[in-house]
């Protein structure tokens, strides 16, 4: 059951919750706001707790900036909460419209009574289709049986096999009518059509001629060539005297006794239960005319031709560029944005009053977002902003405009691209700020070192950013050593010692040299080394120790399970993973499986520590392809501490989000 | 002579085929401008008028997450304790304060609460910092001790905002929820610790490393300039005044009655009722409010 749902204005006052008097929930609704709504990371308006394990789904209402949450335990499996969630919005704003929209927040909301019925009757609609749902799949729907048909009507058609399996999934996708999930680009969306219509007629024809295997077989030799989108075979096909040889092979292996033998069953693609009963005979049927007849190839001939005719003028070729699909909505607007951060300038002033909303008041849907979306979603790809991190970032930009009312005087795209703005932004904000100067301050009250680990894949740019940062310190009268826990590649230990002494040279000041390297040579177990570093540092009164590890791919797991130990053997005081901003959508999955081997080889320690931060390095190779950045604070949600912009010491930075954000939308 | 003339001058001019409304075309075409002009400029004129005189009128609310500003503005604005969550936005509102002389009408004072949450606070700030005319940095009491880092960062911010120093705003610092717990910070004590962070925070912000791309700011440097540690006192730019109090009162008790909702009345504050009663203890918010806005 429901442990807790809230209804709250986006300016943080509840309006309506229940349990009345639980506030045991307000932490984990607090630390879901902050994950979910405002940094987006709420995947389709989900977000799991960490800590206390719940789920929670929630709901934005643009028009009267109100929020909806409910959650449940994780061990439960509630399939009713987005609808019910929608439900309850529904019948809140119908009942209390007037007063959200003065906003008089003070009164009491009588909301208990329709609350608990309709929580009754989702629960009660839920059961039945639970009920409905137990019955096992008979074989006639069962997806084996397509296999077996067309096993038994392959002539060796390798391309129709694919398309065979390929076809349930294409069905289920174009029975889901929600545009928001349909994030394909228009490419790929009119192939789809294309292989839907094509899969509606061959099932219609299916059903209508299907005594005979063969017609099956030419149905399976159109939708293989329609995926390659040939309208001239497409139109020669239904000549073609495809029958006789399919009706000889089925024969042959037939006589061989690789088929079943009577094939009761009718040839299906994908049958309704209401369609069972007609099923049966036919199936009967098609063991009967195994034979072929004059009569029967009228039927083979694809009567719908009209079909085939039609759907010519609907669907645009392939070819045709972006800009000229005929769909309403800002597409041009927004290629013409996109070019250049003074294109608006260019667009004469009546060419932008028609482009904005000037008199009606208009709620945005889902549709009216789509191509702008998708437009912004292709430019953030291009930008080497990973994938599935930009699918992210549309869907959480829709739901945070879905809704809303566009005032006079607005535009569409205006809208979008403040959403986006703001939504970039935030993710670039970290959470806290991490102060290293200040930490240390409090490490040194303490009377030990600081300890700051670095560690990446091969070739990031570690070393190098570990001596910029090493600089950096010494420059604010900071003692650091480091310690070479490279302890595999060949000269790690001689570039670390090289380093230090030219930042020795550089801060010659001082009577004792500041920057010491701790090292062991070669081949020796990482984090040993590391912890005597540390006591080394604890002994000599260093203010800082900076741990340089092996670069390791994500996915060695020995290596993993070294840097893991490592980390929580020493437990440093921040971990930073260094990652260039080179990297496109492998961002994601370096990020994703260092936080993960951390977790998984913690051993027996309750916290496990994770990354804290990120040092992006080569930021000055890339020109305004500022993506990666996204895409690292998006999985991991930590900050970016410090931004590498050259090969030199002095070469370091943090991030400047409204730099970052400017140039990913320009 | 005159008929004659007259009448000459009747032939010349036929009184159908004058058209009267010729000699004024053009002056009803050049009233018409004027009328739309003016109109427009009427209008330009006073959305300016409105824009300024929002400028610096307004009380803003600062503080981190869960200081409790909502709760506060709620009780400025409203009268009521409502139950709050993390703001997500902005709230806008207005207070009207009584006057305790009668020659003048209640004023009504504009408060604006900024979230605390760190993601959207820059963005919002930023918008709403123009408008300030006054700022209540409201803190938790209870938690300073762990959030100090955190706290002292914002007012970092705050006290180095040049557009505050030059209109020599006054900031009130709320030492909020003093009813929760026995053994408290007191007012002082949070003073000594915020002053203590800002010392050191003075340090570790100018020697950080810089913004890649930032905007060259002077370092404008808070209390006095080649004084080690920093004091509230050195603030001369702005007017800081320390207070203690909390917004949260009987509410606390009857948040399950508020919301168990058969038949319930809406429970608003007349404003008769004290805030004693109530339990909250914000008085000398309140006086401080009045300070400034009835001088």
């Amino acid at each position: 059951m429901l442990d807790f749902f809230y209804i709250l204005t986006k300016g943080g006052f509840v309006l309506w919750c229940v349990p009345s008097s639980a506030t045991e929930f307000i932490k984990t609704i607090n630390d879901a706001i902050d994950k979910a709504v405002l940094q987006g990371q709420g995947a389709g308006q989900k977000w799991v707790a960490q800590l206390t394990s719940h789920h929670i789904h929630y709901k934005l209402d643009n028009e009267f900036e109100l929020v909806f949450v409910l959650g449940y335990q994780k061990t439960l499996n509630i399939s009713y909460a987005d609808k019910f969630l929608d439900e309850i919005q529904k019948r809140f704003r119908d009942l209390y419209k007037d007063d959200l929209r003065t906003g008089n927040f003070t009164r009491a909301f009588a909301f208990r009574e329709v609350y608990e019925k309709s929580l009754k009757e989702t629960e009660d609609a839920e059961d039945e289709m639970k009920k409905i749902r137990r019955l096992p799949r008979s074989y006639e729907e069962s997806d084996k049986k397509l296999k077996t048909v067309k096993i038994v009507t392959k002539k060796g058609d390798k391309a129709a096999d694919e398309n065979k399996p390929k076809k349930p999934k294409v069905m289920k996708s174009s029975s889901k009518p929600s545009v928001v999930s349909n994030q394909k680009a228009p490419v790929l969306e009119e192939e789809e059509e294309e292989e839907e219509e094509e899969d509606a007629k061959e099932e219609q024809n299916v059903e209508d001629q299907d005594e005979n295997k063969g017609q099956e077989d030419k149905s399976d030799e159109v939708v293989s060539d329609d995926a390659m989108m040939n309208e001239d075979e497409r139109n020669r096909l239904p000549l073609e005297p495809v029958q006789p040889t399919a009706l000889s092979n089925v024969q042959k292996l037939q006589a061989l006794g690789k088929l079943p033998g009577p094939r009761s069953k009718g040839a299906a693609a994908t049958k309704t239960p209401g369609k069972q009963e007609k099923d049966k005979p036919k199936g009967k049927k098609m063991a009967v005319s195994l034979k072929p007849n004059i009569s029967d190839t009228n039927e083979l001939d694809y009567t719908k031709k009209g079909d085939i005719k039609k759907e010519e003028p609907e669907r645009t070729t392939v070819a045709a560029p972006l800009a000229a699909r005929p769909e309403g909505g800002d597409l041009k607007t927004m290629a013409v944005e996109s070019t250049g951060l003074a294109s608006g300038l260019v667009d004469g002033f009546w060419s932008k009053l028609k482009k904005v909303n000037v008199f009606a008041s208009k709620t945005l849907t889902a549709e009216d977002l789509r191509t702008g979306i998708e437009t912004m979603r292709e430019h953030l790809i291009a930008k080497n902003v990973a994938a599935d991190v930009a699918e992210k970032i549309c869907e959480s930009v829709t739901d945070k405009l879905a809704g809303k009312t566009l005032g006079s005087f607005e535009s569409l795209t205006s809208n979008i691209r403040q959403a986006m703005r703001e939504t970039l932004m935030m993710i670039l904000t970290p959470k806290r700020r991490i102060d290293i100067l200040r930490d240390v301050v409090d490490a040194q009250k303490a009377r030990r070192p600081y300890v700051i680990t670095f560690c990446g894949v091969n070739g990031v740019g570690k070393s190098t950013n570990l001596a910029k940062v090493t600089y950096w310190l010494s420059g604010n009268n900071l003692r650091v050593l480091i310690a070479g826990c490279d302890t595999f590649r060949a000269g790690a230990i001689e570039q670390l010692l090289t380093h230090v002494r030219h930042l020795n040279n550089i801060f010659t000041e001082k009577n004792m040299p500041m920057i010491e390297l701790y090292q062991r040579g070669y081949g020796k177990d990482a984090a040993g080394i590391a912890a005597e570093a540390i006591n080394y540092a604890k002994d000599k009164k260093f203010d800082v120790v900076l741990i340089d590890t092996a670069g390791r791919m994500q996915n060695d797991e020995p290596l993993m399970a070294a840097l893991a130990k490592l980390i929580h053997v020493n437990n440093p005081d921040l971990v930073l993973f260094v990652g260039e901003a080179l990297v496109g959508n492998e961002a994601v999955d370096q990020v994703t499986k260092f936080n993960q081997a951390l977790i998984d080889h913690a051993g027996l320690q309750t916290n496990p520590r994770v990354i804290d931060g990120i040092v992006l390095t080569k930021f000055d190779t890339i020109d305004d392809k500022v993506g990666a950045a996204i895409s690292m604070t998006y999985t991991t949600d930590k900050p970016i501490v410090f931004v590498g912009i050259g090969q030199k010491y002095q070469d370091l930075k943090t991030i400047n989000a409204d730099v970052v954000t400017e140039a990913l939308l320009k | 002579m005159d008929a004659h003339q007259r009448a000459k001058l009747d032939e010349y001019v036929d009184p159908e085929f004058i058209d009267s409304s010729a000699g004024v075309f053009p002056l009803t075409i050049i009233m018409s401008f004027l009328v739309v002009f003016a109109t427009i400029a009427i209008l330009w004129w006073a959305k300016i008028r409105s824009r300024a005189s929002r400028r610096g009128e307004c009380l803003l609310l600062c503080g981190i997450s869960n200081a409790g500003k909502t709760l506060l503005f709620s009780r400025l604005t409203m009268g009521v304790a409502k139950r709050t969550l993390t703001s997500m936005a902005v709230n806008r509102g207005s207070m009207t304060l009584e006057n305790s002389s009668s020659d003048r009408p209640a004023k009504k004072v504009r408060v604006i609460d900024v979230p605390g949450n760190l993601r959207i606070r820059q963005r919002d700030f930023n918008s709403e910092k123009a408008s300030a005319k006054a700022i209540i940095f409201v803190i938790d009491s209870t938690t300073i001790n762990k959030d100090s880092k955190d706290v002292s960062d914002y007012l970092y911010d705050i006290l180095r905002e040049k557009t505050f120093r030059q209109q020599r705003l006054p900031l009130l610092i709320f030492c909020n929820k003093q009813d929760l717990n026995n053994d408290n910070e007191t007012t002082q004590s949070i003073r000594q610790l915020l002053e203590n962070e800002l010392t050191m925070k003075r340090k570790t912000r100018t020697s950080s490393v810089a913004v890649h791309q930032g905007k060259a700011e002077s370092a404008d440097d808070i209390g006095r300039a080649g004084k080690d540690t920093f004091e509230f006192s050195d603030v001369k730019d702005l007017q800081i005044e320390f207070v203690d109090g909390s917004s949260l009162g009987a509410e606390k008790k009857s948040y399950a009655k508020h919301y168990d909702d058969i038949d319930e009345d809406d429970i608003i504050s007349t404003g008769d009722e004290t805030d004693a009663e109530s339990g909250a203890n914000l008085t000398k918010v309140y006086d401080w409010i009045e300070k400034i806005w009835i001088k």
